[in-house]
C-alpha cells in the first residue's frame, strides 16, 4: 500500500502502520501535506497549513519509535482542527474577519495538546462559518468550504471545513464544535461520523465560545473506532474550563464492541415530522439492522427547540457586546442582524428558556429510565445547493438556515452525548445521517450502537468524489 | 398553557424593542441592520412566546450554568 493511499484507512489503521514502522511519521505528514495542496482548492477546507509543525511533529513521532518508546495510541495520525481552536502562532479567527486581527494565540487549545501528547500531527486549520452561528459552512470572509460529494452543495455548519476535510480524506480526523448541531450537521451533509459527546465531558480551553451554555468540543472521523480513540485522547479534567463536569474519565475505545442488552427505541413525534425524502428512510434502516421496534416520544421537543434558539441568540449576542459596539459592520451578513438582535433581547425570555431547559432535562432523564440508546435523524434534509435561502417544511417555505437543526437543537440544549452516522444516501445520492442518541455521561453506549451500524454495513461513509 | 403568554411582537414593537434595548445597552445599531435586526427580534418573540406559554412552577429553576 502507497503512503498516499494509507491515507484513505481511517486513523486508527495509520496510528497502527506508523507504530509499527511500516511508514514513517514523516512520510504520512509529506503524502497528507502533497494531498491538501492537490485537494483543497475544490473543497475550500483549510484556511491554514501548518506544514513545518506537521514535519516537526512527525518527526518527533519518528524519533519516539526509533528509541524504542510510546508515541501514543494516534502516532502519525494528520488532524486538523476548525479554525476557532487556538493554534500556537495563529491568530484564531473563529471564522471571522475581525478574528484574523488577534495576536497569534500564545499556546495551542487544550484538546489539540491532548491529541499531540497522543502522537497525532496537527496539519491546519479548517473553515467554519463566523463565529459559529451557522449550519451552512458558508463564510462570507473566506467562501464556503464545499460538500465532497457535490461542491456546488453545502458542507453543512459550522464545522464545515472538518466535514469536508475528513470526507474528501484531506485529513482522517479532525475536529469541530457543536452548540446546536455543529459537528452532527456537517457530519451528516459530508457523510461521516461525528461525536458530540456530553456537555462538560471534554474541555473547550482554548477553544473560542459562542453560546458558553451550550459549545460543546468533539471530532470527526471515518469509522466508529476512531471518534472513540480521539474522545479518548482528549478526556481528562483541565481546570481552564469551567464547565467541565466532576466526573470520571473512562477512556472506551476497548467497550464499544459489544450493544447487545442495550434498550433501543426510535424517536417519534417530532423527529418523524418535516423530514425530506430518504431521511426517515435512513433511520428506519437502522432501526432495522438492530431489531429496534420501540419508539419514544422526548416529550415538548419542539418547544426545546425554541428554548435552544433563545439560549444560543441571546448568550452568543452578549459574548460580542463589545465587537458588535465597535465594528458591527465587519461580521458576515449571515450573522450579524442575529448577534446584534440576540444581544437586545429581554432577560425574562432568557430566564424562562433556561427554566423550562431544566424541566426538559428532568422529562428526559426519565425517558432514559426505560431506554438506553435512541435513533433519530440529524437533518431534515440532505445537503442544500450553496446559497439557498428557504427550505420546505410542513407544507410552509421558512427561512433554510435556523431549519437545519431541526432535529439536533432539541438533544444539544440539554447536553446528550449523540454521534450522528451516515446512514445511507438519499434520493438525490446525497449522504444522509442518523443521530444515536444516550443519556448523559453514557458516551460508550452511543458509541457501541453506531459501531453496531458499522459492523451491519448501514453506517459507512460512502464514497465521495474527491 | 398560559393564557397570559405573550404574543409575538410586531414589526413595530420590535423595532421599538431594538431602539429602547440599544440605548440600554449602548449598542448602536448601524442603520443597513436594522431591518435584519428586526426580523431576528421578531422570529425570537416567536420563540419566547412558545417558551413562555409552557406552564412552569416555582421550583423550576433555571438550568444550572454556575457552580460555585
Amino acid at each position: 500500500m502507497s503512503t498516499d493511499s494509507l491515507l484513505d484507512a481511517d486513523a486508527v489503521a495509520i496510528a497502527a502502520a506508523v507504530r509499527a514502522r511500516n511508514v514513517t511519521a514523516r512520510a504520512v505528514a509529506e503524502a497528507t501535506l502533497a494531498r491538501i495542496a492537490s485537494r483543497n482548492a475544490a473543497l475550500n477546507a483549510f484556511t491554514d497549513v501548518t506544514a513545518a509543525r506537521a514535519l516537526d511533529a512527525a518527526a518527533r513521532v519518528d524519533r519516539i519509535l526509533a528509541a524504542g518508546g510510546d508515541p501514543g495510541a494516534l502516532a502519525g495520525v494528520p488532524y486538523a482542527v476548525k479554525n476557532l481552536f487556538d493554534i500556537s502562532g495563529l491568530p484564531t479567527r473563529a471564522g471571522s474577519r475581525i478574528g484574523r486581527d488577534n495576536p497569534p494565540a500564545a499556546r495551542d487549545a487544550t484538546a489539540i495538546r491532548r491529541l499531540d501528547s497522543a502522537g497525532a500531527v496537527l496539519v491546519g486549520a479548517l473553515n467554519m462559518g463566523e463565529y459559529a452561528y451557522d449550519f451552512t459552512g458558508e463564510n462570507a470572509h473566506d467562501q464556503p468550504s464545499r460538500n465532497p460529494h457535490d461542491p456546488a452543495r453545502m458542507s453543512g455548519g459550522s464545522s464545515g471545513g472538518s466535514g469536508a476535510a475528513v470526507a474528501g480524506r484531506l485529513v482522517p480526523l479532525a475536529l469541530g464544535t457543536d452548540t446546536n448541531g455543529s459537528i452532527r450537521v456537517p457530519a451528516a451533509f459530508c457523510g461521516v461520523f461525528g461525536l458530540k459527546p456530553t456537555y462538560g465531558r471534554l474541555s473547550r480551553a482554548g477553544a473560542m465560545l459562542f453560546a458558553a451554555s451550550l459549545d460543546h468540543i468533539g471530532p470527526l472521523a471515518r469509522s466508529v473506532r476512531d471518534l472513540a480513540a480521539a474522545y479518548d485522547a482528549m478526556l481528562g479534567r483541565d481546570g481552564e474550563d469551567p464547565a467541565q463536569a466532576e466526573i470520571e474519565s473512562v477512556p472506551v475505545s476497548d467497550r464499544i464492541a459489544n450493544a447487545s442488552g442495550l434498550r433501543l427505541a426510535v424517536a417519534s413525534g417530532h423527529f418523524r415530522e418535516n423530514a425530506a425524502p430518504g431521511v426517515l428512510e435512513a433511520v428506519d434502516r437502522a432501526a432495522l439492522a438492530l431489531g429496534v421496534t420501540r419508539e419514544v416520544v422526548l416529550p415538548e421537543a419542539s418547544r426545546a427547540r425554541a428554548a435552544a434558539f433563545l439560549i444560543t441568540t441571546i448568550e452568543g449576542g452578549n459574548l460580542h457586546l463589545e465587537r458588535l459596539r465597535a465594528r458591527a459592520m465587519d461580521y458576515d451578513p449571515a450573522t450579524r442582524d442575529r448577534f446584534l438582535a440576540g444581544a437586545l433581547l429581554p432577560a425574562g425570555w432568557y430566564l424562562a428558556a433556561q427554566r423550562f431547559r431544566a424541566w426538559y432535562r428532568r422529562a428526559v432523564l426519565a425517558l432514559f429510565e426505560t431506554v438506553d440508546v435512541i435513533l433519530a435523524p440529524a437533518t431534515p434534509l440532505p445537503a442544500p445547493p450553496i446559497g439557498t435561502q428557504t427550505m420546505t417544511l410542513g407544507g410552509a417555505t421558512v427561512p433554510l438556515r435556523p431549519n437545519i437543526g431541526l432535529y439536533t437543537q432539541p438533544l444539544s440544549l440539554i447536553g446528550l452525548p449523540v454521534v450522528c452516522v451516515p446512514g445511507g444516501l438519499s434520493p438525490e445520492g446525497l449522504p444522509v445521517g442518523v443521530q444515536v442518541i444516550a443519556a448523559p455521561w453514557q458516551e460508550e453506549k452511543a458509541l457501541a450502537v453506531a459501531a453496531a451500524l458499522e459492523r451491519e454495513g448501514v453506517a459507512r461513509c460512502p464514497e465521495a468524489w474527491a | 398553557m398560559s393564557e397570559t403568554a405573550p404574543k409575538p411582537l410586531t414589526e413595530a414593537e420590535a423595532e421599538a424593542l431594538m431602539h429602547a434595548a440599544a440605548r440600554a445597552l449602548s449598542l448602536p445599531i448601524p442603520e443597513p441592520c436594522h431591518a435584519g435586526t428586526i426580523a431576528n427580534i421578531v422570529a425570537a418573540s416567536t420563540a419566547a412566546a412558545f417558551v413562555l406559554s409552557f406552564p412552569l412552577g416555582d421550583t423550576d429553576e433555571p438550568a444550572p450554568v454556575f457552580r460555585a
